[in-house]
């Protein structure tokens, strides 16, 4: 069984299309939106609503099947000198939430009218998981992906919460609880595994932050109104990170790529 | 395309129908404006968009999407319908509700699915997540002949 999995090979059924990120991001058309214009924060009032929150929802999902990939590569790709065993059983036990959520996500799908593959799936979750040095890889995924998916689900509960959504609101409550507990592992074995080594450890932040960077990209997490994803301030505070953590991450939707 | 949808839909011969799309747009929003016998149908770009592969034309999503804004030009040229407000002045309740019955004749007419279930799911962020109003939804989808005054009685409901 090989060490490296790329992205390419990753098993999907014809339901699933391929995107990729940098189709997203250089898609000319973001230049040319007028100001005010923009989707603005996921909330019941905007006009396309539904449709927003169906397309994220999507993207929830596909997160999820790449975040269980990627955790089961973790449990395998390394030795245990690399990682130690406590780390393996820490990811596996992550299969085991990523499994559960994907599933959840299925049927949230169902529940909004979405169909599986409706979307355009991008692996940059699942890239990032690729990375061959264990410290930088959870960094990048259970720090800065994971993070990301506390200020998603956050945003998608508070949706639910304010459409009247019962369904929505439980299920993403339930998942953030899970996500609060990865982006913990993460940060719990950064300390642990570059206790001695500080520059692997300003590495792998320098890693989180180009990760973060990356999906704070013209604005689409922030704590503005016109960010569709709003910076989960409190849940990023019970999953570890400090408030200067927070802050530049806050201050990254302001910076150009 | 657009000949044809309008011919689906049941408009009369004489109706001129322009569609003007925004491609440099990549959100979905839609509006019909119908001045006497020129129906004027604006879109940007994203309406029409295959969501699973950028900036590509979906005939499929664009028949869909005319289909529901034709029916909804249909009634407003039926006197029998009523009068209702300019696209513009109608409120997201009144959208989705009128959404509904438009989309649920499309739906038949081609016998197509349609989208009926995330059709329910915007309609139930506007009117609620309730049983009554599941079966309103399921009256306006199944709905023949009905009026501006059913459909504003349904979102009076609220």
């Amino acid at each position: 069984m090989r060490r490296s999995f790329p992205a390419e090979d990753l098993a999907r059924d014809g339901r699933f299309r391929r995107a990729r990120m940098e189709d997203r991001f250089e898609d000319p058309r973001n230049e040319l939106v007028p100001a005010g214009r923009r989707g603005g924060k996921l909330t019941p009032e905007r006009p396309d609503a539904a449709h927003a929150a169906r397309q994220l929802m999507h993207g929830i999902f596909v997160g999820e099947i790449q975040a269980l990939e990627g955790a089961g590569r973790t449990v395998w790709d390394f030795d245990d000198d690399e990682a130690p065993f406590a780390l393996k059983l820490d990811m596996a036990r992550q299969c085991w939430d990523e499994a559960r959520h994907t599933e959840i996500s299925v049927k949230l799908g169902e529940w909004m009218g979405t169909e599986v593959g409706e979307f355009a799936e991008t692996a940059f979750l699942y890239q990032a998981a690729c990375n061959p040095d264990p410290v930088l890889r959870l960094t990048g995924v259970n720090r800065a992906l994971e993070g990301l998916a506390i200020d998603v689900f956050n945003t998608m509960r508070e949706f639910g919460l304010a459409s009247g959504d019962p369904v929505l609101s439980f299920c993403e409550d339930w998942m953030l609880a899970d996500e609060v507990t990865h982006v913990k592992m993460g940060s719990d074995w950064l300390r642990r595994l570059t206790e001695h080594d500080p520059e692997r450890r300003e590495r792998a932040l320098e890693f989180q932050r180009v990760v973060d960077k990356l999906f704070s990209f013209r604005g689409f997490r922030g704590e503005a109104d016109d960010n569709p994803i709003q910076l989960a301030r409190t849940f990023r505070r019970m999953a570890g990170f400090a408030d200067t953590e927070i802050d530049e991450i806050a201050d990254l939707s302001e910076e150009p790529v | 395309m657009v000949t044809d949808v309008g011919a689906l839909v049941g408009l009369p011969e004489d109706v001129r129908i322009e569609v003007v799309v925004d491609e440099q747009n990549p959100f979905g929003k839609t509006s019909v404006d119908v001045a006497g016998r020129t129906v004027t149908v604006s879109v940007e770009g994203g309406a029409f968009e295959d969501p699973q592969r950028l900036r590509q034309f979906s005939e499929a999503n664009a028949r869909l999407v005319l289909g529901r804004l034709l029916f909804r030009v249909a009634d407003r040229l039926d006197p029998a319908f009523g009068h209702p407000p300019a696209d513009a002045e109608l409120t997201p309740a009144e959208h989705t509700a009128w959404d509904a019955y438009a989309v649920g004749r499309y739906s038949r007419r081609l016998g197509v699915d349609g989208g009926r279930d995330r059709r329910r799911y915007a309609f139930r962020i506007r009117h609620g997540f309730s049983d009554t109003a599941d079966r309103a939804f399921d009256g306006l989808w199944a709905g023949v002949g009905l009026t501006w005054a059913d459909i504003q009685a349904t979102c009076s409901g609220r």
